[in-house]
This record gives C-alpha cells, sequence and structure tokens, in this order.
C-alpha cells in the first residue's frame, strides 16, 4: 500500500498523489512521516513541507501553521496557506518584509505589534522556502 | 385605438429593457457560475476541518472553550446577510421579513429588555435598517466584491471578539441558504455560542478504535480548531449567500426577459392590425371618392 498525501487549503487542492515521505513542521518540532506512520494528528506551526514524491523528487511548500492528520498510510494536511517554493515572489516579500519591519518600529511603543510580528516570521519563512529552488 | 407611433415607441422601449435584463442574467449566470465554483473548492477543507474537529470533541468530555459558554442574554448581535444590489426578487425582503419577526416575535418574547444590534454585509440590508432605525454596530458596502477567505476572515475575527469581550451574549446569522438556481431559503443560524450536537457513539467508526498519538496533545489540538471550525461556518455562509443572490438575480432577469416578450407579442399584434386598419380606411376612402365621381359622370 503506497503512502497517499493530500494537502487542502480553503481555496484549492494544493497537492494529491502518491508520496515516499513527508516532513512536516509540527508543533513539537519537525518530523518526518514515510510509510506506515502510528495514526498522529499534530498541529502545524509557520514552516517548511518536504516532500519525497515517487520519482524522488523533492518538492518544498512554506505552510501558515494547520493540522496534520495521518491514518493508515493516508496523510492529510489541512492548512489556511499552502505555497509551492517556485510560486512564491520572494523579491515582493522581501519588500513587505521591510515595509513591515518599518512599521513595527512605529507602533512598538503605542500599539500591540504581535500581528505583525506574526506577519513577519511568515514572511521569513516564505522567504526561505523559496531560496530551497529560486536563486 | 393608439396611434402607430405610439405603439412603435413602445415596442422599441421594451426591446431595449429586453436586452438590458437578458444582459444581466448572463452576468449573474457567469458569476453564479463562479461562486459554485468557490463552495465547491472550498467543500474539501471545510468538510476536513469539521470531521477533524468532531472527531476531537467526541475523544474529549468535558471540553470547554470560552466560545462555548453560555451567559445571560442582554445583547444580541445580528449578522444580515444581503446584496448591493437590487433587481434580484424577493431575495433581500425575505430577509427583511424573517428578521423583523424573528426580533418581534421571538427575541423580544423570549429574552425581557433584550438589546439588539446588527452587522450589515450588503447595501440592501442597511439601507432597509438603517430608515428604521435599528441599531447598526457595523456596515460593509461592496463586500462582495472580494470574497476570498482573507478578506472574511476580518469580519469573523470582530464578531469574536465582540463575543469574547462581553460586548454580545449570542451571536445569529441571516442569510439565504443556496438550494437550487432557482430556490433560496432564509436561514437564521445560531452562530455563537458554539453549540454542538454530541454524536451518537458510532461502533463502526474504525478511527475510534485506533490509537492516536497527538501533538502536543488532544486540548490543545481542540483549542486551535475550535477557531477554525467557527470560521468555516461563518464563511460557508457568505458563499452561500453570494451564490443564492446570483442565482435570484438570474431568474429575476429571466422572468424579466420573458414577460417583455410576451408584451412584445402582444404589442406587436395590435400593431398589425392598427396598421392594418389604417389601411382599410384609406383603401375605402379612395374607393368611396372613385365611387362618388363615377355618379357625378
Amino acid at each position: 500500500m503506497s503512502l497517499h498525501l493530500r494537502i487542502i487549503t480553503p481555496k484549492r487542492i494544493v497537492f494529491s498523489g502518491n508520496v515516499k515521505s513527508v516532513t512536516v513542521p509540527g508543533e513539537k518540532g519537525r518530523f518526518q512521516i514515510l510509510r506506515n506512520h502510528a495514526p498522529i494528528v499534530s498541529n502545524l506551526v509557520i514552516g517548511e513541507i518536504k516532500i519525497v514524491d515517487e520519482k524522488d523528487n523533492t518538492i518544498y511548500y512554506s505552510v501558515n501553521g494547520g493540522f496534520v492528520y495521518v491514518f493508515k498510510n493516508d496523510i492529510k494536511v489541512i492548512s489556511d496557506e499552502v505555497f509551492e517554493s517556485s510560486e512564491i515572489d520572494w523579491k515582493k516579500e522581501e519588500l513587505e518584509l521591510t515595509r513591515l519591519k518599518e512599521e513595527i518600529k512605529q507602533k512598538i511603543l503605542k500599539d500591540d505589534v504581535s500581528a505583525l510580528e506574526m506577519l513577519v516570521a511568515q514572511k521569513h519563512n516564505l522567504i526561505k522556502v523559496a531560496r530551497r529552488t529560486q536563486i | 385605438m393608439a396611434t402607430l407611433r405610439e405603439i412603435r415607441r413602445r415596442i422599441n422601449a421594451i426591446k431595449s429593457t429586453q436586452k438590458i435584463t437578458k444582459a444581466m442574467k448572463m452576468v449573474s449566470a457567469a458569476r453564479l457560475r463562479r461562486a459554485q465554483d468557490a463552495i465547491l473548492k472550498f467543500r474539501p477543507y471545510a468538510s476536513e476541518i469539521d470531521n477533524l474537529f468532531l472527531e476531537l470533541f467526541d475523544k474529549i468530555p468535558n471540553y470547554a472553550h470560552p466560545l462555548f459558554f453560555k451567559r445571560q442574554v442582554k445583547k444580541i448581535l445580528l449578522l444580515v446577510l444581503t446584496s448591493d444590489r437590487g433587481l434580484c426578487g424577493s431575495f433581500n425582503s425575505n430577509i427583511f421579513r424573517a428578521i423583523e419577526d424573528f426580533i418581534n416575535k421571538k427575541l423580544k418574547t423570549k429574552y425581557e429588555n433584550v438589546k439588539v444590534s446588527l452587522i450589515c454585509v450588503g447595501k440592501k440590508g442597511f439601507d432597509y435598517f438603517n430608515k428604521r432605525n435599528y441599531r447598526i454596530d457595523q456596515k460593509y458596502l461592496n463586500f462582495y466584491a472580494d470574497l476570498s477567505i482573507d478578506n472574511v476572515r476580518n469580519l469573523i475575527e470582530i464578531i469574536k471578539e465582540k463575543f469574547l469581550t462581553g460586548e454580545v451574549d449570542k451571536v445569529y446569522a441571516v442569510y439565504n441558504e443556496f438550494i437550487s438556481v432557482i430556490s433560496q431559503k432564509v436561514k437564521i443560524e445560531e452562530l455563537l455560542p458554539i453549540k454542538i450536537v454530541r454524536k451518537v457513539k458510532d461502533k463502526k467508526n474504525v478511527r475510534a478504535i485506533y490509537e492516536f498519538i497527538y501533538e502536543p496533545d488532544k486540548e490543545k489540538i481542540l483549542n486551535s480548531l475550535v477557531p477554525k471550525f467557527f470560521e468555516v461556518k461563518t464563511y460557508r455562509m457568505f458563499l452561500e449567500s453570494y451564490a443564492s443572490e446570483q442565482g435570484a438575480r438570474m431568474t429575476a432577469m429571466d422572468n424579466a426577459t420573458e414577460n417583455a416578450k410576451e408584451l412584445l407579442r402582444i404589442l406587436s399584434l395590435s400593431y398589425n392590425r392598427a396598421r392594418q386598419a389604417a389601411i382599410t380606411k384609406e383603401l375605402l376612402e379612395i374607393v368611396a371618392g372613385a365611387s362618388a365621381l363615377k355618379e357625378i359622370k
């Protein structure tokens, strides 16, 4: 029985197919899922999903939190935002990042910036994942 | 009898109206297709969140979350989904009627001295309730132009915040449920506090037998699932309402086009009759004139 993976977001199903292994950013640390993995449900944090498909190609995705559900060689990644490494426009993200940092500097004394800091972490992650295949 | 010119003018007017209604129908049909597509694409995500939530919820018997808390009801918030534009049959007026009934007959008798405020999404709803002096907390106009989940999420956060800070004690949503292209149904749904009917234990459920690993643990996963569950539930209403609106408009415009066709048929009939009458009259005059001349000879 092969290992099947689906990555599901509100807008579309980003990935659906058989894979050799998947590495996901769990809340308690990154972990790899291979065939016959024990049933597990885990929270995901901002980070990177690494897939090795049946032809030994490695694909990277950025993920913005969510959940992973593994049951009987069927993996579901459920997340709000998942982007494939090559489709990220990292130049745009870097511009956004500098703008956000500027905004935090101005607001840090009077406002709550935790939401903005969250965005910064997301942008950092996007750029990191984009660099896997670009440049 | 109306003169020929008058009838011709009316025929032309109806023809141009018909062109407009036909075009509006086409536009709505295209938008409806897009709206249905969005619902379809959202469905896998929604059902995964729902399933995961219910599965975990079943495994923690005494689970509590701030979004579940029942309080004494003093303030009620209604989320009202209407359209920005008219010409969509009874789409909006059904909502108005349902809300007025709901507030006056149900809420006011069930809870004494309850204050009701509205969040209006859509211009039609805002205009209607504003004119009638309802308390409107927030209005969103032209909201449906961007129905992506990122856009709707902001509104969902606001509602959640209002409930969590105790500003309101109960939240209902009133919207048109999409049943089919030609039929919509007004639905009043309790959004907050979240009410869940626990499933009866299903013995066939194989997943229940297996021991799952939970990271970090069941409760923490459920804690992050609850807001998502709420988000899914609310977002779905927006998608449904938008699809319903397009369906309603499409049907209304289709009816208008048909009516125009019928009117044109009747009018062109009387136009032809009037024309024939005029010709007959002229002929009669000529013949009468000719025979009068004959008699003189």
